[in-house]
């Protein structure tokens, strides 16, 4: 069975107001790691709850497809939603001592998938539970298995997350933002750990962050969103190397953090709210300093760019000026 | 590690003929824990054991460490939010430690606080304009028409328009709220701004915002800063010196330059291994996670994760050790870390 | 868990929320937008209360007027609810029944919330001894049900209405002071708190602009929740025999007029019974409108 999440032409609108994910499409080959980057608004996290069917009240869904290997997610009903969330694909969270339930202990936690999906009897899964804790290098798991959430500190919480997320051994994993809140040592411990145990199961991961640094050390290839939609995808050298659309190429230069010629650091000029209230043409236009260097604004006020090729094998991009050079080529 | 250029903060106010702002003389906060029961023995928080730091006016002081390091606790007692177990505070002069309201109020006009989290600073049910107008009406600044005039004038300062005055927080994003928050520390106009965490929550291309207009306010206003971050890289760009933090204890301190090119410290250098992505396996800097601050390790307290750790490390508390000009360590093995630990983190 | 927040909002970008699904109106005109239950009721509510104020204007009889050649007369003709056992109308003493039963319980409920929020509030401000104390009782009391301390103090007070109202407020106001406690805490805990403090405001101005209007919005939830509670238990006092006294009337004194001739009559125990039902689920469903309509709005 081939395991691949493939996401054709979602879309996500809240009542009447703009639609917060446009047309986003993307494909988690088995065993990849796809990133997805964006900042606050980008529509990152709502692909990944659409993906999950997880959207809050009030949030209309339309795709041509959303489905993992045979399963058609779009269609599913909720009792098969069910056992596909947590039993073939499972989430990570921001904050996990928030996600965790604060009144049942770790271990009947982590004990709840193993259940659930695996038909485990409460023996069994105390047990595997135990081995899962320590798998994902918590010490002392046998003391551990009996704490609650709030005695645990974000490290070991995410850790814990972790086991909870992949006791059912999923086939996806979605991590959005897992170590967002996490310090810096705990970040590339828990990075770690990702890889290994996506390398040990052979899972496939959809990462969500809006940090390129953490993003540059896990992933395979990368998608970056801006205002809802994707507006460039490649690997992740095509990505950090030879960015093509100016957001990518705006967000390295503001995640670098290096002063520029007068000494301040490199900003985006405009605001993500522009593009709010946009209806045609290149959503990130109004902050786009390449625009006006082509002369190219004639297109781009008109119509949005579709994902061209442009250049390395897989990589594309949603800009005027990568159509112009084929064209020019 | 890249030899970085000048970044915005190359002030000319690091020369230490300027006056002594902010003065920690061996300051200690140790909070309480209630009793397991009535006969257990009182347990204690090791927040902050014996931090020693001066910032001269018109310095920034970067202080850098992770969750539990005691950093925020600092900034506190700093700001005399609350009050230290023991050692002496100094602002602007006045030893602050023991200090009654009033007096303490005259201190909220010297200096201010910026907070991690934008949305969480602002009262939700509040309009930014009650906000700021609320601060000048409590310490009775101005008649009803100057009060206006200057928060519309904060509000100019930080790149904001009138518009925002009626805006609920809530309507706003993070970049737009933490510049109000920023225009609102600046009201009362004080001499010394302690940013806890300005950018953490804030995405990078608004974090680069905010961090140039702090480095603009600084400029025009002669500000004294304390930039508390655990993003190095944040740090390395506007400090004059940095400071490093771990579980209560100052590790090392030294000029910026100083400290990012020749650290001495384990832990300073894992930390910037990790910080700048260039260690693939972090587990040889710093494994597993801090010790509990309740019960801190009776030697120095990194060696528990140290991977140069010895058993006199274990046993004996290494002392604040002078290093070079202005350059300070807390480590028994000073000399030789750099060397030791070249192999596994120093890439060129 | 906080007692204020909605968990799902932290699994999503709540900024980028509050950009996207548009600014949050906090408008209550636009009738449109408020749920069903808000719309049910108020207008059951609105209903109740308007009958009431007018009782004087609208009542057909004077419901202390007896008319003994017409008694427990059914429903219908003369008397629209039919007459009770000394030929009293049944509808005349429902309404100027309900203006008692409604008013004693918005009274005590409102001076308990006032007076419990109050003490909440510096319970959690002072801590210490103070507050274990407050507690202690509040945990005493509230180990018995609210109607048993009430007939306790009126047992010791006397019946009538003004020992009728003490003795609720006594037995009412400690979920009260638990709850405004309890947020007080998390509400001081917060930054926007810490940094009131660190500009340098005076501690009424944030307990009074900062504390208060944060905490009011679960606080309103919790007495438009007792309120039916309080109704109920002003009836079953005065069906006790503890609340309201002859000839006056209220819902709870006409159950327990009325029952033993329920069998006759069975208006009689009905219409006050329906009367205390539809007034009591209209402030449940505004309560619960209420907050359905501020979860939807983040």
């Amino acid at each position: 069975m081939s395991d691949e999440l493939r996401v054709r032409g979602l879309t996500v609108a809240f009542r009447d107001d703009r639609p917060v994910l446009e047309d986003v499409s993307l494909d988690v080959p088995q065993g990849e790691v796809l990133a997805l980057v964006g900042e606050s608004g980008s529509g990152k996290s709502m692909t990944a709850m659409s993906v999950m069917r997880l959207l809050p009240d009030g949030a209309r869904l339309s795709a041509e497809e959303i489905a993992f290997g045979d399963d058609d997610i779009l269609g599913a009903d909720e009792r098969r939603m069910n056992a596909i969330r947590g039993g073939r694909i499972s989430m990570l969270f921001q904050q996990p001592k928030r996600m965790l339930d604060p009144t049942a202990t770790v271990g009947s936690q982590v004990a709840e998938p193993l259940r659930k999906y695996l038909g485990m009897n409460r023996r069994q899964a105390h047990a595997r539970a135990v081995e899962l804790l320590a798998d994902v290098g918590i010490p002392e798991p046998e003391r551990r298995v009996r704490a609650y959430a709030h005695q645990l500190s974000g490290g070991i919480a995410q850790r814990v997350m972790i086991a909870i997320a992949l006791a059912a051994q999923p086939e996806l994993l979605i991590a959005d933002e897992p170590t967002t809140a996490l310090d810096v040592t705990v970040e590339a411990q828990i990075l770690q750990l990702i890889q290994a145990k996506k390398r040990q199961l052979g899972m496939s991961v959809l990462f969500i962050s809006h940090d390129l640094g953490v993003v540059s050390s896990i992933a395979d290839r990368i998608a970056v969103m801006y205002a809802g939609r994707i507006v460039e995808e490649g690997t992740v050298q095509q990505i950090l190397s030879a960015p093509q659309h100016p957001y990518t190429q705006a967000l390295i230069k503001c995640s670098l953090l290096e002063p520029q010629q007068d000494g301040r650091f490199y900003v985006i000029p405009g605001d993500v709210t522009t593009a709010r209230t946009m209806t045609t043409g290149c959503r990130f236009m109004p902050r786009c300093p390449v625009t006006h260097a082509l002369g190219i604004e004639g297109h781009c006020v008109g119509d949005e760019p579709a994902l061209t090729g442009c250049g390395g094998e897989g990589h594309r991009s949603r800009c005027w000026a990568t159509i112009e050079r084929l064209v020019d080529a | 590690m890249s030899t970085t250029a000048a970044g915005p903060a190359a002030s000319d106010a690091t020369d230490r003929g300027r006056a002594v702002l902010v003065e920690l003389d061996d300051v200690v906060k140790h909070f309480p824990l209630p009793r397991r029961h009535p006969f257990a023995p009182r347990e204690k928080v090791h927040s902050v054991d014996g931090v020693s730091l001066t910032v001269h006016a018109g310095e920034v002081v970067g202080l850098v460490g992770e969750s539990g390091s005691g950093k925020s606790t600092l900034a506190r007692l700093v700001l005399r939010l609350i009050r230290p177990t023991a050692g002496r505070v100094v602002v602007d002069g006045d030893d602050v430690t023991q200090l009654d309201d009033a007096r303490r109020r005259t201190l909220r006009r010297t200096a201010q606080l910026v907070f991690q989290d934008p949305h969480a600073a602002m009262d939700p049910r509040m309009t930014i304009g009650e906000s700021l107008r609320v601060v000048l009406e409590q310490h009775r600044v101005g008649t009803g028409a100057e009060r206006e005039e200057r928060i519309r004038a904060a509000l100019d300062e930080v790149g904001l328009d009138e518009g925002y005055l009626d805006r609920f927080p809530g309507a706003c994003s993070g970049g737009q709220l933490q510049r109000v928050v920023i225009a609102r520390a600046l009201l009362l106009g004080p001499k010394l701004l302690v940013c806890d965490e300005p950018t953490s929550a804030l995405d990078a291309s608004v974090q680069a915002k905010v961090l140039n207009l702090l480095d603009e306010l600084r400029r025009e206003r002669d500000l004294t800063m304390i930039l508390i971050s655990h993003d190095l890289r944040v740090v390395r760009c506007v400090s004059d010196r940095v400071a490093v933090m771990y579980l209560g204890q100052v590790v090392e301190v030294a000029d910026r330059e100083d400290l990012f090119e020749r650290s001495v410290h384990p832990y300073t250098i894992a930390l910037l291994a990790a910080a700048l992505h260039e260690s693939e396996d972090v587990d040889v800097v710093a494994a597993g996670e801090p010790p509990s601050p309740i019960h801190p390790p009776a030697g120095c307290r990194f060696s528990t994760r140290c991977p140069l750790a010895t058993e006199r490390c274990v046993a004996e508390p290494p002392p604040l050790t002078d290093v070079g000009p202005g350059h300070q360590v807390r480590c028994h093995r000073w000399p030789e870390v750099r060397e030791l630990l070249s192999d596994e983190v120093m890439s060129a | 868990m906080s007692l204020l927040d909605d968990p799902r909002s932290h699994a999503l970008d709540s900024t980028a929320d509050a950009i996207t699904t548009g600014a949050r109106s906090r408008g209550w005109t636009r009738l449109a937008t408020w749920p069903w239950s808000l719309r049910v009721g108020v207008a059951l509510l609105g209903t109740v209360l308007l009958v009431l104020l007018l009782t004087p204007w609208l009542a057909p009889y004077d419901p202390a007027a007896q008319d003994l050649t017409n008694r427990l007369t059914a429903p219908g003709g003369e008397h629209v609810l039919g007459t009770d056992h000394l030929g009293r109308d049944v509808l005349s003493r429902l309404m100027h029944g309900g203006r008692f039963s409604v008013s004693v319980a918005a009274l005590t409920l409102a001076i308990s919330a006032v007076a419990g929020t109050l003490l909440g509030i510096v319970c959690a401000r002072v801590r210490g001894a103070f507050d274990e104390l407050v507690m202690r009782v509040a945990d005493v009391l509230l180990a018995f049900p609210e109607m048993v301390v009430a007939m306790m103090l009126v047992a010791i007070l006397g019946a009538g209405q003004g020992t009728l109202i003490v003795a609720l407020v006594i037995a009412g106001w400690t979920p009260f002071a638990r709850l405004a406690r309890g947020l007080a805490i998390e509400i001081n805990a917060r930054d926007f708190v810490e940094a009131a403090e660190c500009l340098g405001f005076s501690r009424r101005f944030i307990v009074l602009r900062h504390l208060l209007p944060n905490a009011l919005g679960p606080l309103m939830a919790h007495a438009s929740l007792r309120f039916g509670h309080k109704l109920i238990t002003v009836g079953a006092l005065s069906y006790l025999g503890l609340g309201v006294q002859p000839p006056d009337s209220d819902w709870g004194s006409m159950l327990a007029e009325g029952q033993p001739y329920m069998t006759r009559s069975p208006g009689l125990v009905v219409f006050p019974g329906l009367a205390i039902f539809v007034t009591a689920l209209a402030v449940t469903l505004i309560s619960q409108g209420i907050d359905v309509r501020r979860r939807r709005q983040g």
